[in-house]
């Protein structure tokens, strides 16, 4: 893949990837590096360039992870020092436009199925297309629609769910 | 650029989902590892490894010149071959042109010459002769054929360098030879 290719598919989508790889390891920017680095070494194009970072982020992130739970006792000392701060983590902004906090966005995630986390974050974060997402899921572009419903559908839910006790906290107006 | 086709999504959902992408995700801490392109590395594995075959080459050249690599095919050749006046091998060592090879080569070849009296093939007819004559000399015929020898030199003998040749014969001749 050219160089120039490479830097711009780095600048759009790293970002979204670290997300995307923290589902399964805790440190998410080396798969994140790894998958791009074997996608510079790839002899031909993938036909998906981002559905096939997307995969691969997967795999390595998956990697990590069964080396990291070699040493789970010390991870878990370390994920109960920082858990405070996990959403600060991964986002710049503490709240969305709608005024719902991040923090309470990364829990309803962490609560969905993993393939519904996976194909929320690959599409809200990632911007991936049907077609894309149809390909990292391995299932048609319109059965990768429905999945991406459901699971938006059960992360409104879930979000809102968490954040209406805030809202109903503000209208009332409560310290 | 991929056209992607049409899926309705529910204006909630749509909004929420519009929500999510608000929260931008944090810059990516480290940056992309450079590569350097493979030629680059081809140009320069290939270009040290030309450096040093032509150092070993310059080395092994420089000690060849020197003379330091002793050439012991003169003194291999069997007594057999050595008498044999028309072989290219029995050139007479005292008959190469100096400037073939170089006078320290020479030097060098004059050593294992006199260190390796047995497979010399310059000495040896002398000596032998040298026996003969000492034998027929004890019988009383011993000067006549000594300069006799010298006058008409026979097939074995080597046309140059004559000088050299009478000096050797004499001191082989000489009846205190050990002590030479």
């Amino acid at each position: 893949m050219h160089s120039d290719n490479l830097q711009e598919l780095f600048a759009s989508l790293s970002n979204a990837l670290v997300l995307y790889a923290r589902q399964w390891c805790r440190t998410p920017e080396d798969a994140v590096q790894e998958a791009f680095i074997d996608l510079a070494n790839c002899s031909s194009e993938p036909t998906y360039p981002k559905a096939w970072l997307y995969t691969t982020t997967r795999r390595k992130a998956q990697n990590i992870a069964r080396a990291e739970s070699r040493h789970r006792n010390h991870l878990e000392q370390l994920i109960q020092e920082r858990g405070a701060d996990r959403a600060d983590e991964y986002w710049l902004e503490p709240k969305t436009r709608n005024q719902i906090a991040a923090s309470e966005v990364l829990e309803g995630l962490d609560s969905l199925k993993p393939d519904q986390r996976e194909m929320v974050i690959a599409k809200v974060w990632g911007e991936l297309t049907f077609e894309e997402l149809a390909e990292l899921m391995n299932c048609s572009p319109a059965s990768a629609y429905r999945r991406y419903v459901l699971a938006l559908t059960e992360l409104k839910q879930r979000v809102l769910a968490a954040s209406t006790p805030c809202v109903n906290k503000r209208n009332s107006g409560l310290p | 650029m991929m056209i992607e086709p049409k899926f309705p999504m529910d204006e909630g959902l749509d909004r929420f989902e519009q929500d999510l992408k608000s929260l931008t995700p944090k810059r990516f801490p480290k940056e992309l590892p450079a590569r350097d392109p493979n030629w680059l590395k081809i140009a320069l594995i290939s270009w040290l490894m030309g450096l040093a075959a032509g150092v070993l080459v310059s080395a092994i050249w420089t000690k060849l010149m020197n003379g330091e690599v002793p050439i012991a095919a003169p003194n291999q050749v069997t007594q057999k071959v050595a008498l044999s006046p028309n072989s290219p091998t029995t050139t007479p060592f005292g008959s190469l042109q100096p400037g073939v090879f170089g006078d320290g080569l020479l030097v060098g070849s004059s050593r294992f010459i006199a260190t390796d009296l047995d497979d010399d093939y310059v000495l040896q007819p002398l000596m032998r002769r040298n026996t003969v004559n000492g034998s027929r000399r004890f019988s009383g015929e011993a000067s006549h054929t000594s300069r006799e020898d010298s006058a008409t030199p026979n097939a074995n003998s080597f046309p140059k360098y004559q000088g050299q040749r009478q000096l050797l014969k004499m001191l082989m001749e000489s009846d205190d030879l050990i002590s030479i």
